[in-house]
């Protein structure tokens, strides 16, 4: 059995990272990634039992409470309807502003797929099973964020990416 | 991994390059607790006591302990005081208490309050407590996950304490926030002003502060902060009292002639505006229709005709609406405002609230490099595509999509209807207090209602909300001490656009209380002369029920003396544009 504090070690720079594609910002992505571990740690037992990937685990935690803190927001953003959302680009992300305009247009459930396909290098299967949804889903998610990934970056250079 | 998966690694490497996250097994917790979450500590007599107390001066019995609970780490001689659950009924009164009566001039609107507030702030409240700063007494409020809204987007901001001024001054009783008290899950909007006199630094102004629980409705902290002329201020002091009464003693009369000869001014005003919106409606149309048939394309075929078509309208600025259907069968309809083909806002109106947000130009895109268009149709006069169902990649399952129920109005066409409405609106009152149906998220910035029908047992008003037109219908008589209407309403909306050919329709057949149905006109029946007639179906008596007509609507209400639960009854209008009858279905 794994110690919670050596998985911590190990995966904490990763899902940190993870946070981030989800959130785009550095401050949520923090908040969120620490809830996420307070979570894993108070459910240890359970992530890391027979069959279980403690990694994808928290994967998952992290997918499901980046929506609903999304949801949230957008909540509250119903109060002010006049005021027009504004998509920024973090001055943290500079170092490749291309990818990081590209990353900014994304729906949520988009940033998703693309972190979970691309970053974490699972099969369409298991970022079906990661976001809790169809596979037809996780397909029509990523056939739309490489839409429009395409339409930001080159698509050449879009296509050579991904391979 | 891919050149895409190692780029995105790069970037959030260096994004969270410093930033370093806590071992929760190393933390000196030993239950779960959310971030920042302060541990809130006090002796077991401590919690007896304002357990007790709160009990007291809720006026309520013992249940009321039921919200508090003790969650303690294992030692029985400390434990936080912490709701078990978010409760609005019970966290209100306890935010509420030792607040003062406020006099100020009310913002008007969300957005006129965010304009005079430094920051709009929203996230959780994690405990309250009473403090003292220099002799001054405050309710402290400790935050967490807190946002800011800055040039229209939510970022993260350092705000995590704030105050407001708050004095227990019931000596008899014990004050309820003498001891730290925890919320859970409690979310708030917060419209707040620098203020170094308190700690944290910062302060809601006195409509400044909204408190929830889950998708319930957001309701105001300071509801007792009404203005001193407001009618629904119950707070109102008697020296207020008083001069209003000698006000209206000393000039009531006149005032009234002067406020009706002003609302006759008004409605005139609005009156010719919605005509100049009108025929500069119409002119823009005509334009339109001018250049397109120089295109010389009647009725588009192809998408590069219908694409034509709609660069030839030259319409930058639009609302469009749709519901977009997915090959897994998730809906989701949408309504957007575009603004020179970018989408500037957009809110999710029915099913799932994460689909495809399209201006028009991105659904000729999509069109256009489709592998399959399965179905496309466009608008005769304006180019648009009014259903679209693609596969964007053959190769691909499960990425088909339709999109249907297109619907575009053009600002112009938005700014007619919307004089069209203001001279159709009777004048405008603040929203009463304590109604849901005015301070709920979906009616957030509902600043003026209009009164359409008065009745002893339930008024009718109509309201504006997100380019909807609404009614609704509050009754009377509840136990809600400063205002005379009960927590029960119902209401209705319908796109503005809709509402200049089609009546808003409410009926309610309620187990308890009079059933009702009010039918508001459309703005093209406000043109004409109209009559209502009411008739229950035959076997019922026709004693015990009333209809109130005006120029905008008929309002019919069956009292418990008819038995509605045997009778159909009917509400048949009789108009130059058209008769319609109308049924309120047996209970």
């Amino acid at each position: 059995m794994m110690d919670f504090s050596d998985f911590f070690t190990n995966e904490a720079d990763q899902l940190l990272r993870f946070c981030w594609m989800l959130t785009l910002d550095n401050e949520e992505a923090a908040d969120l990634a620490q809830e996420v571990m307070h979570r894993a740690y108070a459910r240890w037992d359970d992530l890391q039992g027979a069959d279980q990937n403690p990694a994808g685990g928290v994967r998952t935690v992290a997918v499901n409470l980046s929506r609903s803190r999304w949801r949230r927001v957008r909540r509250f953003r119903a109060l002010m309807p006049r005021l027009a959302p504004a998509s920024t680009v973090s001055v943290e992300v500079a170092s490749d502003p291309d990818l990081a305009n590209a990353l900014v247009g994304l729906a949520m459930r988009q940033r998703q797929v693309i972190a979970l396909r691309y970053w974490a290098d699972l099969t369409l299967g298991e970022c079906a099973r990661e976001m809790g949804i169809s596979l037809g889903s996780v397909k029509q998610h990523l056939a739309r964020a490489h839409r429009h990934l395409a339409s930001v970056l080159d698509p050449t250079t879009l296509e050579e990416l991904v391979l | 991994m891919s050149d895409l998966g190692k780029r995105l690694d790069d970037l959030a490497g260096r994004a969270t390059a410093g930033t370093t996250l806590l071992d929760p097994s190393r933390r000196a917790v030993t239950t779960e607790r959310p971030l920042r979450r302060r541990s809130l500590v006090i002796a077991v007599a401590a919690l007896v006591a304002v357990v007790a107390s709160l009990a007291v001066w809720q006026g309520r019995d013992g249940s009321t302990t039921s919200v508090i609970a003790a969650e303690g780490d294992g030692d029985d001689t400390t434990v936080p005081l912490t709701f078990d659950s978010c409760d609005l009924e019970a966290s209100l009164p306890v935010l509420r208490s030792g607040l003062p009566t406020y006099d100020y001039e009310p913002a008007g609107s969300y957005a006129a309050l965010a304009e005079q507030s430094a920051v709009v702030v929203t996230g959780r409240v994690v405990s309250a407590v009473r403090t003292e700063v220099s002799g001054r007494s405050y309710t402290e409020l400790t935050l967490t996950e807190v946002v800011e809204l800055q040039d229209g987007f939510w970022s993260r901001t350092e705000v995590d304490v704030i105050a407001y001024d708050a004095v227990w001054a019931n000596r008899s009783q014990p004050d309820p926030l003498a001891s730290p008290i925890e919320f859970q899950d409690l979310t708030f909007v917060g419209f707040l002003s620098p203020w170094s006199g308190v700690r944290g630094g910062w302060a809601p102004g006195p409509e400044g502060l909204y408190v929830g629980c889950g998708d319930q409705p957001l309701e105001a902290v300071f509801n007792d902060a009404a203005g001193p002329d407001d009618p629904t201020n119950a707070n109102r002091s008697a020296m207020s009292e008083a001069l209003l009464a000698e006000e209206q003693a000393l000039g009531g009369a006149d005032e009234n002639a002067a406020d009706a000869a002003g609302q006759a001014a008004d409605r005139e005003a609005a009156q010719a505006a919605a005509d100049a919106a009108r025929v500069a409606a119409e002119n823009a149309r005509r334009i339109d229709q001018e250049r397109i048939a120089a295109l010389g394309i009647d009725a588009p075929a192809t998408i590069a005709e219908a694409r034509a078509l709609w660069e030839a309208t030259a319409i930058s600025e639009y609302r469009l609406r749709y519901v977009e259907l997915r090959a897994e069968g998730a809906m989701s309809g949408v309504t957007m405002r575009v603004d020179n083909g970018i989408v500037i806002d957009a809110v999710f109106v029915r099913g799932l609230d994460d689909g495809a947000v399209l201006a028009v130009d991105d659904l000729f895109d999509l069109a256009e490099s489709a592998d399959i268009v399965r179905e496309i149709s466009f608008d005769r006069t304006r180019g648009f595509p009014t259903v679209l169902s693609l596969d964007p990649d053959f190769d691909l399952p499960g990425d088909e999509f339709s999109i249907r129920e297109i619907t575009l109005d053009s600002k112009a066409e938005l700014e007619a209807i919307d004089a069209r409405i203001t001279a159709w609106l009777p004048p405008a009152i603040d929203p009463p207090g304590g109604v849901e149906a005015f301070s709920g998220p979906q009616a957030s910035n509902v600043s003026h209602v209009y009164l359409l029908h008065e009745e002893p047992e339930l008024d009718a008003f109509a309201y504006l909300a997100n380019d909807d037109v609404c009614v609704a219908v509050v009754l009377k008589g509840g136990d809600q001490g400063a205002t005379e209407y009960s927590d029960e309403s119902a209401g209705t909306c319908m796109p503005a656009t809709d509402f200049d050919t089609r009546p808003l329709v409410l009926a309610i057949t309620a187990t308890s209380g009079p059933d009702y149905m009010i039918v508001v006109q459309s703005l093209d029946a406000f043109d004409h002369v109209w009559s209502a007639e009411a008739e229950a179906e035959a076997e019922a008596e026709a004693d015990g029920g009333r209809l109130d007509v005006t120029t905008r609507s008929a309002f019919l209400i069956v009292t418990d003396e008819v038995p509605a639960s045997l009778a159909r009854v009917l509400l048949e209008i009789a108009c130059p544009c058209g008769d319609a009858t109308y049924l309120l279905p047996p209970g």
